[in-house]
């Protein structure tokens, strides 16, 4: 290369179209509720695995099909797949949350060393914005092998851990545990990269009729302050 | 120099079939590959590095031709321990009892013969094959192209370097003249015609096209070589010799035009390799696969096609041949992607027998569009999300990778249907009911936990029309541990779980 090109660059006074990317891509994403992305330094990573431990059916999978949500325009085109889920995976469900099913996968009845091959397959092919796995337990070494993968392909590995104990001493970045609390699910920041420890964090997460209701009777509270004054 | 072409068949269309005769102005270029089978089989143990192919590489071995019960091809090594051609089986088994002898097969020359055509059609146009162990090339042409005939050989030495065959080659001003010269191992690249007479005059008339009855009679009159053929005056020897050999003649002395059939390469792909070993592992098998893929990809480029579909035959011993498909997401070319693609596929194939022998096929490739990929583009992801989808469908069994399609109906079991990937279709405007679960379980479970009830009920009777009717009354419920279950209740008071809104 030029030395005075090389120069210039060491110094970072060129721009170049790569190192555009590369900043944009250390931007978090945001998780879509304020508080969390408070307690998570603005939000979620912009790659990488994301343990996530609940019991089954806690709205953990709803939390998550946030980063979906909050994806940016140009990566719409990439896939999203899930793996070895509990059960079928509902399309109803998914339309519900603006999921585009043609770019979704569903990788299912497949062996525990299948479903990690294919886990690691889509992580890593950087055609894959991010993938749900279902999966009882990780080794060390697994965790560190879908990891480095997700940062290759830049990107997500969410693993939903249903199990009941604690996980302790794994290579993980970000580890959530939630707990549902009828319509607010407390959401528990085991660990994470960057920053101190934080306390856990409400959301809401209500069912759909009863975001109508909550919307409703708030409509209900607002009119009552209002004095009508062409009252007959 | 002109050459004068006449078409002998008038259909113009039918370019492929046309005999084309020539003057004898043409200057022609045989070339003849005297150890065409035994050169195939030596190169597929060439560049392998394995114990067993360090082995083989020192093995002598000979090409046996049954019918006339003759050694017809050695190779160094059996040379060496004093075999030669023309040796019957059992003095050469006497010589060395270590010899490893194949069935000459000139089915196998005539696939090697058009193999090199192929590769020279690149370079020059005009090629006959002459199968199964000559080409005849029409030089004159490709003079003007190449400026000289020391420029183009050099070329067509290149090219021929790559197949690491044994060849002769010699130029004449007629096709048998140029086979004589080759058949007799003379290298003859000139354009002159005082020295290819010199060196045709020595050559013996014995091996030559001509009938063998004819070669017997001019040897009882003294005739041996080409020089003492060409001091009888030509009706002397036409009185003797049959038409066809008086043909031969006259066109050996340059005095009657030639008639050859000009090659035209494949449309399809067919490669067969005759392993040197029987096969029982498909890892190795791999390493076969790969030098065929390998010729595919050279095949596809100089098309600029890809291929989308590939077949692999391996013929297995005392059993029918195995035939295997392999597909593709998107058209591809290049040796890598494919051997991927086999690769994931050939784990999960059993082999019930050894292999001896292998084919590829390609029948459908499509020319590549051109267009230019700018680096920011997502064309490349896209590409890469389909050869993703690929290696999934080959390792896993399309069953197991699947799209999600939702249809319009009541009943949840059929609201959201698992279907492969390419029969996917467009959603259009669908009426969705809110709060569904994300995860139904296949078979509903009897509900064994106490339940606080949020929502409900919600009242589903539908399918009476396909025998599959459900009556059931759902309720979204929350246990203690804070889960939430699609729970519903059929007209006999039975709970069930149906889902779990993950």
């Amino acid at each position: 290369m030029n030395p005075i090109l090389h120069e210039l660059q060491n110094k970072q006074w060129v721009w170049s179209a790569t190192s555009a990317k590369q900043q944009e891509q250390q931007k978090p994403t945001s998780t879509g509720f304020a508080t969390l992305d408070q307690a998570l330094n603005a939000g979620f990573p912009r790659a990488g695995m994301i343990h996530v431990q609940s019991k089954l059916g806690c709205g953990e999978f709803q939390l998550l099909l946030k980063i979906i949500q909050q994806q940016d325009s140009d990566q719409r085109h990439r896939f999203w797949v899930i793996v070895s889920p509990p059960g079928n995976v509902n399309a109803e469900f998914l339309l519900n949350h603006n999921v585009d099913l043609a770019r979704l996968l569903v990788i299912h009845k497949t062996s525990d060393e299948e479903a990690l091959w294919a886990t690691e397959q889509c992580v890593k092919s950087g055609a894959c914005a991010g993938i749900f796995m279902w999966h009882k337990s990780l080794t060390h070494l697994q965790i560190r092998k879908l990891e480095i993968a997700a940062q290759q392909g830049k990107s997500y590995c969410i693993w939903f851990d249903n199990s009941e104990h604690m996980r302790t001493n794994l290579p993980l970045n970000l580890s959530l545990t939630l707990q549902r609390n009828g319509e607010q699910v407390n959401v528990n920041i085991n660990k994470q990269k960057h920053g101190w420890a934080k306390a856990p964090v409400k959301l809401p997460l209500p069912l759909h009729c009863r975001q109508r209701f909550r919307a409703k009777q708030r409509q209900r509270i607002a009119q009552a302050d209002v004095v009508n004054l062409h009252s007959r | 120099m002109t050459s004068i072409v006449l078409v002998t068949d008038c259909s113009v269309n039918k370019a492929r079939d046309i005999l084309m005769q020539f003057d004898s102005q043409s200057l022609w270029l045989y070339l003849y590959f005297p150890t065409l089978q035994l050169d195939s089989i030596e190169r597929s143990v060439l560049n392998d590095q394995s114990h067993a192919h360090k082995q083989a590489q020192q093995q002598a071995i000979a090409i046996y031709q049954s019918a006339s019960n003759q050694l017809v091809q050695v190779n160094q090594v059996a040379f060496d321990r004093g075999l030669r051609t023309g040796m019957g089986l059992a003095k050469a088994s006497l010589l060395h009892s270590d010899l490893q002898l194949h069935e000459y097969n000139p089915g196998v020359e005539e696939n090697g013969i058009e193999q090199i055509a192929q590769r020279l059609y690149m370079l020059t146009s005009d090629i006959a094959l002459a199968p199964p162990q000559g080409l005849i090339i029409r030089v004159q042409r490709m003079l003007h192209l190449y400026q000289n005939l020391e420029n183009y050989w050099r070329i067509l030495q290149y090219c021929l370097a790559d197949f690491d065959v044994q060849y002769h080659a010699a130029c004449a001003y007629s096709i048998q003249a140029a086979k004589l010269l080759a058949l007799h191992g003379k290298r003859v690249i000139t354009t002159e015609r005082k020295t290819i007479h010199q060196q045709l005059a020595a050559c013996r008339l014995a091996i030559s096209d001509m009938d063998h009855k004819d070669i017997d009679k001019l040897e009882r009159i003294g005739i041996r070589t080409f020089e003492q053929l060409s001091k009888v005056p030509i009706a002397e020897v036409a009185n003797r010799v049959s038409r066809h050999s008086m043909k031969i003649v006259n066109e050996l002395r340059g005095q009657a035009p030639a008639q050859v059939k000009f090659y035209q390469p494949a449309s399809e792909f067919h490669d067969y390799l005759e392993l040197l070993y029987e096969i029982e592992n498909t890892e190795k098998l791999l390493v076969v696969i790969k030098r065929s893929l390998h010729k595919l990809e050279q095949f596809l480029y100089v098309r600029n096609a890809r291929s989308m579909h590939i077949g692999i035959d391996l013929y297995l011993r005392e059993k029918a041949p195995m035939k295997l498909e392999f597909t593709s997401a998107l058209p591809i070319y290049r040796q890598e992607e494919w051997l991927d693609i086999i690769a994931l596929k050939l784990e999960r194939v059993q082999l019930t027998s050894p292999t001896h022998a292998i084919e590829m096929h390609c029948l459908k490739y499509e020319v590549t569009p051109i267009a230019n990929d700018d680096l920011f583009t997502k064309k490349s992801q896209h590409i890469a999300g389909l050869s993703l989808i690929s290696r999934l469908v080959s390792r896993l069994g399309e069953s197991k990778v699947a799209n999600v399609q939702f249809h319009s109906d009541f009943r949840p079991e059929y609201a959201s249907r698992v279907c492969s990937i390419d029969k996917t279709k467009a959603q259009l405007d669908v009426s969705l009911q809110v709060d569904r679960p994300g995860i139904l379980l296949p078979q509903p479970q009897p509900l064994v936990a106490e339940v606080t009830v949020i929502k409900g009920p919600e009242r589903v009777v539908s399918g009476w029309w396909d025998d599959d009717e459900i009556t059931r009354d759902y309720f979204i419920g929350e246990d203690e541990k804070g889960q939430q279950l699609w729970i519903f209740k059929t007209p006999d008071h039975q709970w069930y779980v149906h889902g779990f809104f993950v």
